[in-house]
């Protein structure tokens, strides 16, 4: 709770890996949703593997040029169930069904095989599963450029208190008080409250993000005579102070998603902070870097790094949009 | 003034000594890597076709241009002021 106080009074966390940090709320997230994808596709490989002797035998019948199917109604399969029809049974206990000769005799018997339907398939759970497993790489990969990137907003994230700031700790409050809310409807209140103040923060930083860039970008320090490079810097400042608050947001806002299963509302923050980030940063990122003083221009660079961010996230964003996904098994060779 | 191109690979001595080459140059000859454009004042990487000096560092130059300017009218104008003080009374005796 200590550590709350902390980030709520806008200073720099101690802890770096303090688990309340936006960043590290997402990436437990996505972990907690990684391993639950895991088991649902263990499970529907085990009721796969399960199906394979049937699937073989389709192969089979192929072969041979058909297969008999018994296809028993609704009515029969109830009555079979009330024991008002009985199949007959071997002494192995195997299923089977008399076949009548033409002159009216018994003659040889066709087993018949009892095939239960997969149950315990949840198909959510299944869409889901397959979701996930479509971004699991790209996931991985925005995982690596979010830790860089967050590193260089938590240096910047100190002493600046402003409404728009306010917004962002209202909604982070809001959203760690929920979690410790035991009535429903009362949660979900919070949380989308606390998902408004986040959205609300979040725009009104990236205008005031924007509206210093054009500043810089008009060349309106040249205004003030032998102060320019104060200007610059104070606005550069503000600059990625603001990127700083609205990195954390958009990663607050994912994590909230992610959290409530809502997984295409976090692809839709994901592709909303790329969409920020092209249209914000990707073409100015020349003239930020030339006017940061800690950058130096390179691809390692802060503002050419976080101009590269972008492409992962779409990447992530049209895996989730594909309307058709597909999960190819592949069965290895036994020894 | 001529543009200036150098070695960013973080390893190379040159890059240390943040060495300038001219536009001619097109690997380093310390350690073999594609030179880029740099800044004349900050070395930091300039795109293609960027003037000598980075936006903050051409800045920073005429800020001090203008400040040299500033202060060096100040003393001319005090020294001036002296001057005249000092004919006037030679004149006076």
């Amino acid at each position: 709770m200590e550590d709350n106080i902390i980030v709520l009074q806008g200073n720099k966390p101690e802890n770096q890996e303090n688990p309340e940090q936006p960043k590290e709320l997402l990436f437990t997230a996505l972990r907690v949703k990684m391993q639950q994808t895991e088991h649902a596709v263990e499970k529907i490989y085990s009721e796969i593997v399960k199906m394979v002797p049937s699937l073989m035998q389709i192969k089979e019948a192929t072969k041979k040029g058909y297969r008999l199917v018994v296809d028993a109604s609704e009515r029969l399969l109830n009555d079979i169930e009330t024991g008002k029809v009985k199949l007959s049974v071997e002494k192995d206990g195997k299923i089977v069904a008399q076949i009548r000769e033409a002159n009216g005799q018994y003659g040889g018997k066709l087993p018949i095989k009892k095939e239960v339907y997969a149950k315990g398939l949840d198909p959510v759970q299944m869409a889901n599963a397959i979701q996930m497993m479509a971004m699991k790489e790209q996931l991985d990969a925005i995982e690596a450029q979010i830790q860089f990137i967050d590193q260089s907003v938590q240096d910047v994230l100190q002493g600046q208190q402003n409404d728009r700031i306010g917004l962002y700790y209202s909604g982070f409050a809001l959203y760690l008080e929920s979690q410790s809310v035991n009535d429903k409807s009362l949660k979900n209140t919070l949380v989308g409250q606390a998902l408004r103040s986040l959205s609300e923060s979040s725009y009104q930083l990236g205008l005031k993000m924007q509206s210093d860039i054009e500043y810089l970008a008009a060349g309106e320090y040249k205004k003030a005579k032998g102060k320019s490079v104060n200007l610059i810097d104070s606005r550069m400042d503000s600059i990625n102070q603001s990127f700083g608050y609205i990195h954390q947001n958009f990663m607050l806002r994912a994590a909230i998603y992610c959290n409530e299963g809502e997984l295409s509302s976090m692809s839709v923050v994901l592709n909303e902070y790329s969409r920020f980030i092209n249209q914000t940063i990707k073409n100015n990122a020349d003239l930020l870097s030339q006017c940061d003083k800690n950058d130096d221009g390179t691809d390692r660079g802060v503002w050419h790094s976080r101009k590269k961010l972008q492409l992962d996230t779409s990447e992530i964003y049209k895996k989730i949009a594909e309307q058709n996904k597909v999960i190819y098994l592949d069965f290895a060779k036994e020894a | 003034m001529a543009k200036k191109k150098g070695c960013l690979n973080p390893n190379c001595p040159s890059h240390e000594k943040r060495k300038m080459y001219d536009e001619a140059y097109i690997r380093c000859p310390d350690c073999g890597e594609i030179l880029s454009y740099v800044c004349k004042g900050c070395y930091m990487k300039l795109p293609n076709g960027a003037k000598t000096l980075c936006v903050r560092c051409e800045e920073e130059k005429k800020d001090k241009r203008k400040l040299f300017r500033k202060n060096t009218g100040k003393a001319f104008a005090g020294a001036a002021a002296i001057a005249v003080v000092a004919i006037k009374k030679i004149v006076s005796k």
